[in-house]
């Protein structure tokens, strides 16, 4: 429901004000659009690159993983496995970029942890499996990480394009059109004032040419 | 102490007779399907670990199971067969299954304690049995004792009581583990302490030279092995050097161990200077395993003595390994051609 407003001036100035804001507030919003989506198809690089980084990892530590089983035998390869219930520490920051909170993942340095079994009896394809896996990890934490960048900026993309259209399509039409119609009434109710004060001239005039003509007849009569 | 090696001998020739080899491997990957290669494993003497494995599991771990059950059984088979100083020699070849296997037992125990000491007594069995290869002197029911003790310091205490020439060794590396909880430290205990057990026993056995030089060479094989392990890593090296060896000192083991990864090897005495060039575990393995295989060979021409027996287990080892790779490779469905390349470093 279209909202009714007094056609006074100072709400025609209110409008005015109101209409510059918006467009300036559109025109901010755009270049932050066009600045996350900047950000965002350079992160569809390191991201498509994440991704092909992970598919090699993931194929480079099962093929391990099944020569581990195959030349140290599974017995092994499942003993060490007991061993190794450690957790991965992976460390969060939340970076503010354009005003959009992202998260921010190192990858975790497993550099610590290497030395989780003995090198004298553990099987070199065992061992080569550990490592490949720790790269496998390290590989998922990164897809992650620069996936739920890129969804988070994805999200504030369409987002912001939402709140873009809002002010583009309805905010500023809105108050243009409202401009419109005050400026319509006050030009309307200007003209009929003007039309009213030629009126009264128009009498005011007559009124004085009536009295000059009765003058011109007095002084005529009384000559 | 007497032996009859000529028995044990006939009985290891006619187990020899049946291995099964390259030839096998290669009909089976020519055939190309899990299902063609499990029919054949079942005409061999795998037929009736492979029945049993069929009432416990399916597809690749049945497979598995009737390896590992072929290989435990074969080993106890041969334990069965020998007495006297060739028995006592065939522990001390059988002792690493059961270092290997105390190590399991020890990660059971410290993977249940980092879980907060909680969890199903018939949890930390099946995980166990899961993980160890009973085909030493510690058999199932043993590791089974182990393991269901109250904790690592009772479980060793099983094992002394058994007479287990580990026995000692271990209760010292879990007593120094009851104290500062690293596992590290106790599998390095293990693997140290073990080879330090087979150098008394060989040792005090007047061993033919032959077997000696093979053992010299393995030990060889060992350290070469670790020093690449720990190359990169940040570990003083000079305390994972196993003593013993023929070729490889500890000043060559420290250099190879405090090299860059990847840096070539240094030039090594025969016969380890065909290894080459190459730094990286995975062909200085390849190269070692056919320095051993040569020296295994070796073994067999003095019927009376262990060497027959040693190369059995060698082969037999490598059997398990083929099998295995050929399972995995049918029913992953891998190309051929990779198969056949793996093959090629058996």
């Amino acid at each position: 429901m279209a909202e009714t407003i007094a056609p006074t001036r100072s709400n025609l100035l209110q409008r005015r004000d109101q209409l510059k804001l918006a467009n300036r507030g559109a025109d901010l919003l755009k270049r932050k659009r066009d600045a996350l989506i900047g950000e965002f198809f350079d992160l569809v690089k390191v991201s498509l690159q994440a991704r092909r980084d992970l598919t090699k990892a993931s194929q480079e530590a099962y093929l391990s993983l099944f020569l581990a089983n195959a030349w140290d035998g599974p017995e092994a390869v499942r003993s060490l496995a007991l061993a190794s219930g450690t957790t991965v520490e992976v460390g969060i920051t939340v970076e503010n970029l354009f005003g959009v909170k992202v998260p921010q993942v190192q990858a975790p340095d497993f550099a610590d942890g290497a030395a989780a079994f003995s090198p004298v009896g553990v099987g070199g394809r065992t061992l080569d499996a550990s490592v490949q896996f720790k790269a496998l990890t390290e590989a998922i934490i990164r897809v992650a990480a620069t996936e739920t960048r890129l969804r988070r900026i994805g999200e504030e993309i369409k987002k912001t394009s939402r709140r873009v259209n809002a002010l583009e399509q309805l905010v500023i039409p809105n108050i243009a059109r409202q401009i419109k119609d005050i400026r319509s009434v006050l030009d309307q109710r200007a003209l009929e004032e003007v039309t009213v004060l030629k009126r009264i001239k128009a009498k005011l005039e007559a009124r004085d040419a009536a009295e000059k003509v009765a003058a011109a007849e007095e002084a005529a009569a009384s000559a | 102490m007497s032996s009859n090696y000529g028995y044990l001998n006939a009985r290891v020739r006619g187990l020899r007779a049946k291995l099964l080899d390259e030839t096998f491997a290669q009909s089976a990957i020519e055939a190309g399907s899990f299902e063609a290669f499990v029919t054949s494993l079942s005409q061999t003497a795998y037929a009736p670990d492979l029945e049993e494995a069929r009432g416990r599991r399916e597809g690749l771990p049945m497979v598995d199971d009737a390896i590992a059950t072929n290989v435990a059984r074969t080993t106890r088979s041969l334990l069965r067969m020998a007495d006297g100083r060739a028995r006592e020699l065939l522990g001390v070849l059988l002792m690493r299954f059961d270092a290997a296997n105390l190590k399991s037992v020890a990660r059971t125990f410290h993977a249940r304690s980092a879980r907060g000491g909680g969890g199903e007594s018939d949890d930390a069995v099946a995980s166990l049995a899961a993980a160890t290869l009973p085909a030493g002197a510690l058999d199932a029911h043993i590791l089974e004792r182990m393991i269901t003790a109250a904790d690592l310091p009772n479980a060793a205490q099983v094992l002394v009581l058994k007479g287990h020439p580990l026995g000692p060794t271990f209760r010292k590396a879990v007593a120094a583990y009851a104290a500062s909880g690293d596992l590290f430290e106790l599998e390095v205990a293990i693997d140290l302490g073990y080879h330090e057990v087979v150098r008394e026993r060989v040792e005090e056995h007047d061993v033919p030279p032959a077997f000696l030089r093979y053992g010299q060479i393995e030990i060889d094989a060992t350290n070469l092995r670790t020093a690449l392990k720990v190359r990169g890593r940040g570990l003083e090296p000079g305390r994972f050097f196993v003593p013993g060896g023929r070729v490889v000192s500890k000043d060559v083991f420290v250099e190879i161990a405090s090299s860059a990864p990847g840096a070539a090897l240094p030039s090594l005495r025969a016969p380890f200077d065909a290894l080459g060039d190459g730094g990286d575990l995975a062909s200085v393995e390849v190269g070692v395993r056919s320095v051993l295989e040569r020296y295994a060979k070796g073994l067999v021409h003095d019927p009376l003595d262990i060497g027959l027996v040693t190369h059995y287990l060698y082969a037999k080892e490598r059997e398990a390994a083929l099998l295995r790779l050929v399972a995995r490779g049918t029913f992953y469905g891998v190309p051929s051609d990779t198969l056949r390349r793996e093959l090629g470093h058996a």
